[in-house]
C-alpha cells in the first residue's frame, strides 16, 4: 500500500469521526446546549446532563427568556416544577436557574444572564443559610477572581457585554460534541431512558429527581437521610460560626444585597424565602454549634 | 531493587527459586512487579515525601474505606461485616466508582495482554538485536495469537490508526500531567 493511500484512509477516518461526534453531539443533545426536538424513548431525558450542568442552565434559560425566574441551590431545583400545574397562566414561562451546590454568587450570575435576556415579571431566591456561613470577606465583587463559567454569561460582573462570550461559545460546543465525555454521554443518552429512573433535567431546568425515587425504594428514606446527615455532620463541622454583627463583611449577604437591587430596580416582584428543614437537619445545627449563626443569619 | 531482592532469594533458596519457576511464581512474579511500579507511580507524581507517604497510607487502608452513599444498597446483606471493618460511606457519586473500575480492568487487560509497539512494528526493525519471535512464557493461546498482531501498512491499520488518533485526541481536555513531570 502507497504512504499517500495510507494517509488517505487514515484522515478520511479522523475526518469521518469527528463528522459523527459532532452529529451525535448535537442530535442526541446530552446537555440541552443547542435546544435540539427530543424523541420520545431515546433522547427525552438527559441522564448525562449533570456532567455540564451550567452549560445546559445558561443556555436553556437564554432559550427560553422566563417571564418567572427561579434562583437558589438544589433544594430550589428539585422543589419546584416550572410545568407543575399550580403556576398561573400569567406567570409563563417559567425556569428554574437553581444550581445544585451553587450558592449565592451563582444566584446573582444566573440573575444577571437572565436580565440581558429579558426582564422577568417574578423572581423568586430560596436562601440557605448555610450558604452564609463564612469567614468576612471584604473584597468586592469586582475584584474577586471570576470563574470559569462566567465568560459563558451575556453580561459581565459590570452588567456590559461579555467579550469573552464568543470565544467560550466555541469552547462549550468543542466540549459538548468533540470530547471522549461527549462522546460517551451522546451514546450513553438513548440507553438511559427509563421515565421512573434515569436522571434528567426537563427543558425548564426541573430535576425531577427520578434516579433518587430508586434509592428511597431499595434503601428507604430514613436510611437516606441518615447517610446525608452524617455527611452533613462532617461537612459543616468545618464552617466557621459568624455572629453576622457586620452582615455587609459577608460576601454572601453583599451578593444577597445586589440581587434585591436588581431586582428590584428590573422587575416586579421578588419573593425571598428561607427553605424548610427538617427537625433532625435542625438538631445537628444545634449539636454542631451552629445554631446561634443559623438564627442570626435567617433574621438578618 | 525489587527484582535484585527477589533474584538474590531465589539464588539463596532453592524452595524459592522453584517456587519462581512455577506458574504460581511467574503470577506472583507478575504481581510483585506490578505492585512495585504502581507503589514507585506514588512518588513520581507526589509533590513531596510527606504526601507521598500520606497517599500510600490511604491506599493500603489506614485511613479506612468510604463507599459512595448510592451505593450502599449493595452491601446491605453484609451490614454486620461493613460495620465491623468500619467501612463508611461516603457523598461521592456511585456511578463514578463503577466506571473507575471498569476502567481499570480494561486498562489491566490491556497492558497485560495487549503486543507492545516493538512487538507491533517488529516487521519493520524497531531496535537493534530484536528477537525474532516474542517471547511466549505463559504459553497461553490468547496471548500467542495477539502476540502476533503486527502493524503493516493496510486499509485495516490505517482506519485503527485513525480511530485512535481521534479517541487520543478527543480524550485530550481529560488533563493528565506527565507520569514522569517532576524529572
Amino acid at each position: 500500500m502507497r504512504p499517500l493511500c495510507f494517509f488517505a484512509w487514515l484522515g478520511g477516518t479522523v475526518v469521518t469521526l469527528v463528522c459523527l461526534a459532532i452529529a451525535l453531539g448535537v442530535a442526541v443533545d446530552p446537555y440541552r446546549m443547542y435546544g435540539t426536538g427530543t424523541v420520545p424513548g431515546w433522547t427525552a431525558l438527559k441522564p448525562r446532563i449533570y456532567n455540564q450542568t451550567l452549560i445546559a442552565k445558561t443556555y436553556q434559560l437564554e432559550r427560553i427568556r422566563p417571564a418567572t425566574l427561579l434562583l437558589g441551590n438544589s433544594r430550589v431545583e428539585i422543589g419546584f416544577d416550572p410545568e407543575g400545574r399550580a403556576w398561573p397562566a400569567s406567570a409563563s414561562p417559567v425556569f428554574n436557574a437553581a444550581v445544585a451546590g451553587g450558592d449565592l454568587l451563582t444566584s446573582l450570575l444566573m440573575l444577571r444572564d437572565a436580565l440581558a435576556c429579558r426582564r422577568p415579571d417574578t423572581v423568586i431566591l430560596g436562601l440557605d443559610i448555610l450558604d452564609l456561613l463564612q469567614k468576612p470577606d471584604v473584597l468586592p465583587l469586582a475584584k474577586q477572581p471570576a470563574d470559569p463559567d462566567e465568560s459563558r454569561l451575556l453580561v459581565d460582573r459590570d452588567g456590559h457585554p461579555n467579550p469573552d462570550r464568543p470565544l467560550q461559545i466555541w469552547r462549550d460546543r468543542i466540549a459538548t460534541t468533540l470530547t471522549i465525555d461527549a462522546v460517551l454521554d451522546g451514546l450513553a443518552t438513548p440507553f438511559d431512558q427509563d421515565l421512573e429512573q434515569s436522571p434528567t433535567m426537563t427543558r425548564h431546568g426541573f430535576n425531577p429527581l427520578h434516579d433518587y425515587r430508586v434509592a428511597a425504594v431499595r434503601q428507604g428514606y430514613r436510611e437516606l437521610f441518615a447517610q446525608k446527615n452524617a455527611i452533613y455532620r462532617q461537612q459543616y463541622a468545618r464552617y466557621p460560626a459568624p455572629a453576622f454583627l457586620e452582615p455587609t463583611r459577608f460576601a454572601g449577604f453583599r451578593y444577597l444585597q445586589n440581587i434585591i437591587e436588581l431586582t428590584t430596580a428590573h422587575a416586579k416582584h421578588l419573593v425571598l424565602f428561607i427553605q424548610p428543614y427538617h427537625a433532625d437537619y435542625l438538631d445537628m445545627l444545634h449539636d454542631i454549634g451552629l445554631w446561634a449563626s443559623f438564627e442570626t443569619g435567617s433574621a438578618h | 531493587m525489587v527484582n535484585h531482592a527477589w533474584l538474590a532469594a531465589a539464588e539463596k533458596s532453592s524452595a524459592i527459586d522453584k517456587f519462581r519457576g512455577s506458574r504460581a511464581g511467574t503470577g506472583f512474579g507478575w504481581a510483585l512487579t506490578f505492585v512495585s511500579v504502581v507503589v514507585g507511580w506514588v512518588f513520581f507524581r507526589a509533590p513531596n515525601l510527606d504526601a507521598a507517604l500520606t497517599i500510600l497510607g490511604g491506599m493500603s487502608g489506614r485511613n479506612g474505606i468510604a463507599i459512595p452513599a448510592g451505593r450502599a444498597f449493595a452491601l446491605e446483606p453484609v451490614q454486620g461485616l461493613v460495620s465491623a471493618l468500619g467501612i463508611v460511606f461516603s457523598n461521592e457519586s456511585g456511578s463514578n466508582l463503577v466506571e473507575s473500575c471498569l476502567w481499570i480492568m480494561v486498562l489491566l487487560a490491556i497492558a497485560f495482554w495487549a503486543p507492545n509497539t516493538q512487538q507491533l512494528m517488529r516487521a519493520y526493525a524497531p531496535a537493534l538485536n530484536i528477537p525474532g519471535t516474542p517471547s511466549l512464557e505463559l504459553g497461553d493461546a490468547w496471548r500467542h495469537a495477539l502476540s502476533r498482531v503486527r502493524w503493516v501498512a493496510s486499509p485495516g491499520w490505517a482506519i485503527t490508526t485513525g480511530v485512535l488518533a481521534f479517541l487520543g485526541t478527543i480524550s485530550i481536555v481529560r488533563v493528565s500531567e506527565f507520569l514522569y513531570w517532576q524529572f
